[in-house]
């Protein structure tokens, strides 16, 4: 049973994870390659900044809530773990800032300790009227695909650099089970009116003082496109761009001065912070993620195909959800094959 | 390094009485001093030093401060604590004082905080829990509405901490010595003052160079002003590399603790009371360690451990009074400034401010016909 898992961001490592720990003590033929033209540190998911937070709105998918639910529950488990640093992962608390009174988010249960901002908290931040505060995780995504990355050669899953040109391609390669994990670039294998990028930009500084993420929200501008500082393991990340269409990968001066102009009236101790690196990253945007099966037919066989792209600014925070429920759909494969001996334990 | 004073025998100066055979080049002279210009010493360069020699010339019209100790930073145990406010209980301290105070403190490094200056000063805000392993027998303390979003933790936030039952959650400051007091001592030289580098080994020694003696020599007040109410309470702890510790932890008994900073975490500690020894001791820091990993398994990736000992001046209550010093016919006026303890971080502002107000009562004294015994 040969997978071939196209993709090597958040999403295509962890759905490898997730599919060869699930099946593999049940399936001795389990066969697992990554396939992918760009590894760490060159994927979307390194310039993400990493902080685990949902959009405010309700998704238009009610499961993605369960899936943002399921992950966040499975990153707070290995916190405890001497390896959480290790993963990138760490505890994070801040600030979510308003121009004006909104309703909590869907996901204030999720996170820890969820409160309003108090009026001496306001304080601190001129331009804005009310306000979050909670506990939530940094999972660094350069970190995380490298951690990743150890766990899936430990259990001598195979990495393959090359660009995908066709699906059928990989299916005529002898793959039983393609698992798309392809993120913004989905459409070149498959076309997706859908799917749109949503051009990022990045700044990286180096502000070790900086100890809360700040996130603030402009309703007429739309999500990202207002300033925000997450602080990551080492660097403070500074951001609020978000171009939809724009597949421009160079970094634009016009969104650096945006970017350092918001961050620095937002958080002026940032005035003094020497950048570090700056970049560009395409969310895959999409109304909800790709989740689903398609049985392709190349010549006389069937090839079963597991989507699972589409996860725009949020793939970090929704990542293990949708890996659990890609394993789900390829359980189903095994299933439907007589694959399956006993049924798979419980992750 | 501390700037040492002006060229010897500048004219207008006075000569100190040297008992001790020093040089003539003394180091007390400087640059001449209209007549009316108090001459106050503050003696000591820790925390409560230098803040007070900040504050000195914001109350008193006309004087000049001279900061004279044996240790700069960043050899003072000001350099050693982690800097966070946090306060501790004075049992002989009224608490409406030790609030106005911490308040005054907190207030005075918010808006450092939130500054241009936070960098330079070395202040900035950090969230956290405090946490009991039982029932605490105040839920709130006297504190809770300074810091900020002060609120109990909920059940999901104690799922971290198994061995504990209850926990506050709030976002304080922390101010890092080795910064602070390097900026502290940048404002006390632009508004005139100076920092000479000597061990005093008696008041006196200050006469008739001064006219007002500030003390802030923490366990040297046992000798300087024989205290002997002041002790060290002895603190190990260690300075890691952990830059993925966004929060404060803090177990309740004052213990245990960790405390993120700009280029290191602090992890602590020991409360060794009466003990005088300043090498760290391997097998206490085994155990900070090992303590310290209970709480936050992440830590066993920690890395450049170094450990540091500091004595805090420990005293049942700050002290914070005036004093004349009399002897045959010299008179001395002294404002004591030490014993903090634990707290010296969270109290130093408020502190500083009621040690000015104290050197500027002082000061008009001094100017007034009125007998020198009203002091």
């Amino acid at each position: 049973m040969r997978v071939v898992v196209i993709g090597a961001g958040v999403i295509g490592l962890s759905t490898a994870l997730c599919i060869h720990d699930r099946y593999q003590p049940v399936l001795q033929s389990l066969d697992v390659r990554v396939y992918a033209d760009r590894f760490t540190p060159l994927t979307n998911t390194d310039v993400a900044a990493g902080l685990w937070q949902p959009y405010l709105s309700n998704p238009s998918n009610p499961q993605e809530t369960h899936w943002n639910q399921q992950t966040f529950d499975y990153l707070l488990s290995h916190l405890h773990s001497p390896n959480a640093a290790d993963m990138g992962l760490a505890l994070i608390s801040g600030y979510n800032l308003f121009h004006e009174a909104v309703p909590d988010p869907s996901w204030k249960d999720i996170v820890l300790g969820f409160r309003k901002l108090t009026p001496r908290e306001l304080d601190m931040f001129p331009d804005y009227s009310y306000g979050w505060f909670n506990t939530s995780l940094i999972l660094e995504g350069k970190r995380y695909l490298q951690w990743l990355t150890e766990r899936l050669t430990e259990r001598g899953v195979k990495f393959s650099q090359r660009k995908v040109e066709s699906l059928e391609e990989v299916a005529r390669g002898g793959a039983d089970v393609i698992i798309n994990c392809t993120g913004v670039r989905a459409g070149e294998l498959q076309p997706d009116p859908m799917l749109q990028p949503g051009r990022g930009q990045i700044i990286k500084v180096d502000a070790p003082w900086m100890k809360h993420f700040i996130v603030t929200h402009d309703p007429e501008r739309g999500i990202y496109r207002s300033p925000y500082i997450i602080p990551g393991i080492r660097e403070v990340t500074l951001g609020g761009i978000f171009q939809l269409g724009n597949w421009s990968e160079v970094n634009n001066i016009q969104d650096h001065k945006s970017i350092w102009e918001g961050c620095c009236r937002l958080e002026p101790t940032l005035k003094k912070a020497e950048i570090v690196s700056e970049c560009t990253g395409f969310r895959p945007v999409r109304p909800q993620v790709r989740l689903e099966r398609e049985r392709l037919r190349f010549g006389p066989s069937n090839t079963e195909l597991i989507h699972n792209y589409g996860h725009g600014g949020y793939g970090l925070t929704i990542h293990w959800g949708c890996a659990l429920e890609a394993a789900k759909l390829f359980g189903e494969v095994l299933e439907e094959r007589k694959l399956l001996r006993m049924p798979p334990s419980h992750l | 390094m501390p700037v040492s004073g002006c060229p010897a025998q500048a004219p207008g100066c006075l000569l100190p009485a040297f008992p001790h055979g020093l040089s003539k080049e003394a180091p007390f002279t400087r640059q001449p001093q209209p007549m009316d210009t108090v001459r106050i010493a503050v003696v000591g360069a820790g925390l409560m030093g230098l803040s007070t020699a900040v504050c000195i010339p914001t109350l008193v019209p006309r004087c000049s401060v001279t900061v004279i100790a044996d240790k700069f930073t960043p050899d003072t145990t000001s350099d050693v604590a982690a800097g966070i406010l946090i306060p501790h209980a004075y049992p002989d301290t009224p608490v409406h004082k030790q609030k106005q105070w911490f308040r005054e403190t907190f207030d005075h490094l918010f808006s450092i905080a939130n500054s241009a200056e936070a960098g330079d000063a070395g202040v900035y805000l950090v969230s956290g829990w405090q946490i009991f392993r039982s029932m605490p027998t105040e839920e709130v303390p006297f504190w809770a509405d300074v810091v900020l979003g002060f609120r109990k933790m909920t059940e999901a936030e104690l799922k971290k901490f198994p061995q504990h039952v209850f926990g506050q959650a709030f976002t304080t400051l922390k101010c890092e010595g080795p910064v602070y007091l390097p900026w502290l001592e940048k404002r006390v030289k632009r508004s005139g003052g100076l920092m000479v580098p000597q061990r005093i080994e008696d008041l006196w020694e200050l006469h008739p160079s001064f006219d007002i003696v500030v003390n802030c020599s923490g366990l040297g007040s046992r000798q300087l002003a024989g205290d002997s109410t002041i002790f060290p309470v002895r603190g190990q702890v260690l300075k890691v590399q952990a830059p993925w510790l966004k929060h404060f932890i803090r177990d309740g008994s004052g213990l245990t603790y960790i405390y993120p900073g700009t280029s290191n975490v602090t992890l602590g500690g020991t409360r060794q009371k009466g003990d005088w020894n300043l090498s760290p001791d391997a097998e206490i820091s085994r155990d900070i360690f090992s303590r310290c990993c209970a709480l936050e398994p992440s830590l066993h990736r920690a890395c450049d451990i170094r450990e540091k000992v500091g004595l805090r001046p420990s005293r049942p209550g700050i002290r914070l009074q005036k004093e004349l010093l009399a002897q045959d016919s010299r008179r001395l006026p002294v404002v004591h400034h030490y014993g903090h303890g634990s707290g010296g971080f969270s109290m130093h502002w408020g502190t500083a401010l009621e040690a000015a107000r104290l050197v500027n009562e002082c000061a008009q004294a001094l100017g007034s016909p009125a007998p020198k015994s009203k002091l």
